[in-house]
């Protein structure tokens, strides 16, 4: 109780992964995780948050967006100083593979951070752009589940009628 | 409830929904944990029907209450899950030690009484828990299969951002649910045909959608077989009006009339529509128009551009100056209606802060200085300069309206090219000097039918380094084009069309002129240009250099008598632009004097992988065409399976035989278009509907085949 008291009044954080790995983060990264900020608001913010849906690899990349975010916001710099500096930060930030994007996609939503999972969504859909559907199934490994026949009804309408 | 390896929190109690005659009755919660029943909270009816709870359990319990009615009326609603490292103290949560790993679903309902199993089954649907399971459950699983879990709500947000028709054809094929979301989601679409496919069809298919854009004939089309009754929009209209998200309407080369208008209208869609495009169609009124204005008071774009329109009176102008402020696209350039009045224009302007185009036919400029100085974000204008005022008087004019472009520059440091496309219509030029001080601001021209002599042209156009778009006639001529190769160095798109025939011959485009802009504007993704004569090495030229052109249009009409024969085989040229410019999607060879032979043909089939639309005319001298689509075993070059992505293919004067055709386009699947002029191809061709027409020209009567791939049948 006493460790937890203490912890608050820092405004320290600890968040563990999935896989156990346990992180420490200042208030101001761990409001960006909507999911989170309830939790502070209600006084709920045990010692410990555990986030059964992300793992540590991920988890640390949360933290490192967020951590960024929040210091660009608070750091003074003038507004479209600091736009730009995001953007340069998020397009390097997008930098990895469509696996982890995902990940991060499915991290964002879960802990509701509007900013990370429309950044993501955004990335991913433009992975989409210029494949073709085999590359997009197997970039995503999803299962195609059309028939012969219903596939080539689809394909038809888009050849034929609509664009 | 079984919490065995876990912590679970309970964020709060809710009330759901009450027999309303109960009055404000309380409802005790209770928890019953290692066999003591403890009372979590006590919700009233009225005053307090939720409550905050925040406690945390971290075993066996079971909860309960003593209202009287289902058990479904509580709900609970579970925030997040502590760590089972945790040892919290807390009064409330009646903490001990805890145990490994978070059991999974079954186990906790076979443990649940069945009246609380709604209340948990609330629980576990709350967003984040089914992921919450699935990702507890792969702990020890592969990596790789962790992809599968990816939610449908998760792609639900990524789909949408998905905007290419190509790139959103793909997804919709990629899975079922992939299938539906996209079904769901879809926004825009464009019609290619309006003959293709039923409408009822394309809103079966895309419920929600918001933007609707039909194409009739193509322009070439259009222009010589004009059918009458099949190219009504009214079914469109009609299935249109039924749909509660539309918000854009954007029509080509249809039959609208009057009545269609009425339509449109009368519906709910006169509030929602903020996109009315009607272009180079015919059959409506002023009268028609003056409804569309009076009734739709959103528009934010009104096109009517090469529309034929019956001209009644102007009053449809002045209503829509009455009745808008969101306009931003006013376009009635080369239509034929009379004279803009100015004051409408100038009303519109003040009422319309975003006002960003407007092209209209006729404009006395020198009544539109107010007009100007009203419109402030003004960046596009075009206008047919009357003929019947003198010179002096257009003088005055253009000097005012140079005045005025000037203040309406200074007015907005931040964007000091506000104005920066025009399109002008018998221009003259002893008016020139006018644009020449303004010609760095200018990003787009169209001077197709200006009467601008080459001089003019090159003067012009020594001032404008910043042109990405121009407009023109041949009159520009291989001077002009070297200016432009030299000075224009951002040119994306450039069109040379040929003179009218009214107008004086003037200006020679030669392969001179071709080689200065490939070596100049490398930049260049779109080039129409009619030319006198050409040579292999010129079109080397182009495949060297202009690696990001994707549409090519190449006429060639002038014979040059100088020429010698051998020069007139296209071959090598072809086959280096195609293989030299891989984006290349829309290809025009349209030839008199020159030719290809099947080596340039093959090329064209080996090369043109991404060629979507592709017209060939008098291309070949014998019966070389043949090759084209002749399909044997013994040279897959000569296999048009090269061009895969064809949906478009005119052929005028080539020679081929009709079996050879029909094999052809059945190995051409996305093939949905096809013209022919010449021979008959008869009823072989599957899912086509094909229509015959014959055509007088010059006491020849030529016989053209229109073979449309059809969803519905016509």
């Amino acid at each position: 109780m006493s460790s937890s008291t203490e912890l608050t009044e820092k405004k320290v954080f600890l968040l563990k992964s999935l896989d156990g790995v346990i992180f420490e983060v200042e208030e101001s990264v761990a409001v960006q995780l909507e999911v989170i900020r309830e939790l502070i608001e209600g006084d709920c913010a045990r010692p410990f948050i555990s986030l059964y849906n992300v793992t540590s690899e991920i988890l640390a990349l949360v933290i490192e967006y967020c951590k960024h975010h929040a210091e660009t916001c608070s750091g003074g710099t003038s507004a479209t100083i600091a736009d730009e500096d995001l953007k340069t930060f998020d397009n390097e930030f997008m930098n990895v593979d469509e696996n982890i994007l995902l990940e991060l996609c499915s991290a964002a939503d879960y802990l509701d951070i509007k900013s990370l999972f429309e950044l993501t969504c955004r990335t991913l859909a433009s992975l989409i752009k210029d494949r073709t559907i085999i590359e997009v199934r197997k970039m995503f490994n999803v299962e195609n589940d059309f028939s012969v026949v219903e596939e080539k009804a689809v394909r038809k309408e888009f050849a034929w009628a609509f664009k | 409830m079984s919490c065995v390896g876990m912590l679970l929190r309970l964020s709060q109690a809710t009330l759901g929904k009450l027999k309303e005659e109960k009055g404000n009755e309380s409802v005790c919660l209770f928890a019953t944990i290692d066999g003591k029943k403890l009372v979590l909270a006590t919700l009233y009816t009225t005053n307090l029907p939720q409550q905050h709870l925040g406690m945390v359990f971290d075993r066996d319990f079971e909860l309960s209450h003593d209202y009287e009615s289902e058990p479904e009326s509580e709900e609970t609603i579970p925030h997040t899950v502590a760590s089972d490292e945790v040892k919290p103290k807390d009064d409330n949560s009646l903490s001990t030690s805890i145990p490994q790993s978070f059991c999974n679903m079954d186990v906790e309902r076979t443990i649940l009484s069945e009246e609380h199993y709604a209340l948990l089954s609330s629980m576990l649907l709350y967003p984040a828990s089914p992921s919450f399971l699935l990702h507890a459950q792969r702990k020890n699983k592969a990596k790789k299969e962790s992809r599968n879990t990816v939610r449908k709500e998760v792609w639900e947000a990524i789909i949408p951002y998905v905007k290419a028709s190509e790139d959103r054809a793909a997804v919709s094929l990629v899975c079922k649910s992939w299938f539906q979301i996209d079904k769901d989601t879809r926004e825009h679409v464009t019609v290619k045909s309006a003959y293709v496919a039923k409408p009822e069809r394309l809103f079966r298919r895309f419920p929600n959608l918001r933007s609707l854009k039909i194409k009739g004939m193509s322009p070439e089309m259009k222009h010589n077989f004009w059918v009458g009754s099949r190219d009504k929009i009214t079914p469109w209209f009609t299935e249109i009006v039924k749909q509660p998200k539309i918000e854009a309407v954007d029509v080509r080369r249809m039959i609208v009339s009057d009545g269609d208008l009425e339509l449109l209208v009368t519906s709910n869609l006169r509030k929602a529509l903020e996109v009315l495009k009607l272009q180079e169609c015919e059959g409506f009124s002023t009268h028609g128009l003056l409804n569309v204005t009076r009734q739709c008071r959103g528009l934010r774009t009104l096109s009517l551009e090469r529309s034929n329109i019956i001209d009644h009176s102007g009053e449809w102008l002045h209503e829509l100056a009455l009745n808008t402020s969101t306009l931003e696209n006013l376009n009635f350039y080369k239509t034929g209606l009379g004279q803009a009045m100015p004051k409408d224009l100038e009303l519109i302007s003040r009422n319309c802060a975003s006002l960003v185009s407007v092209k209209i036919t006729n404009g006395h400029l020198n009544n539109l200085n107010v007009f100007f100085e009203a419109a402030t974000a003004l960046q596009e204008f075009g206008a047919a300069c009357c003929r019947d005022i003198t010179i002096e008087e257009f003088e005055e004019v253009f000097s005012e309206f140079v005045e005025s472009i000037d203040e309406l520059i200074n007015l907005d440091v931040q964007f000091p090219h506000s104005l920066s496309h025009l399109s002008l219509i018998s221009f003259g030029s002893a008016r020139l000097s006018i644009l020449l001080l303004i010609g760095s601001r200018f990003k787009k021209l169209d001077l197709q039918d200006a009467l601008l002599d080459t001089k003019n042209h090159c003067d012009l156009l020594a001032e404008c380094p910043n042109l990405e778009i121009l407009k023109t006639t041949e009159v520009i001529g291989d001077e002009g084009l070297e200016v432009v190769a030299s000075i224009c160095k951002k040119m994306k798109k450039l069109r040379i069309y040929k003179h009218k025939e009214d107008q004086a011959v003037e200006g020679v485009i030669t392969e001179q002129g071709l080689i200065a802009l490939s070596n100049g504007c490398t930049e260049l993704e779109y080039l129409t240009i009619y030319m006198s004569s050409i040579t292999n090495e010129a079109l080397k030229c182009v495949g060297r250099n202009m690696k990001k052109l994707w549409d090519f249009r190449l006429m060639l009409f002038v014979v040059n008598p100088q020429q010698k024969l051998r020069q007139r085989v296209l071959d090598m040229g072809v086959r280096s632009l195609l293989k030299g410019c891989p984006d290349l999607t829309r290809l025009s060879l349209l030839f008199y004097t020159y030719w290809l032979t099947g080596n340039g043909i093959k090329s064209i089939c080996k090369y043109g992988k991404k060629v979507k639309v592709m017209q060939l005319g008098n291309i070949v001298r014998s019966d070389e065409m043949l090759k084209f689509f002749e399909n044997d075993s013994r040279s897959r070059l000569c296999n048009p399976i090269g061009l895969q992505k064809l949906e478009t293919l005119d052929l005028w004067n080539c020679c081929f035989s009709g079996t050879a055709l029909t094999e052809a386009v059945r190995k051409l699947n996305s093939l949905r278009f096809l013209w022919i002029q010449g021979e008959v191809f008869g009823n072989m061709l599957p899912h086509f509907v094909v229509e015959t027409f014959e055509r007088n020209k010059r006491y020849r009567t030529s016989t053209h085949h229109l073979a449309n791939r059809s969803l519905d049948g016509l």
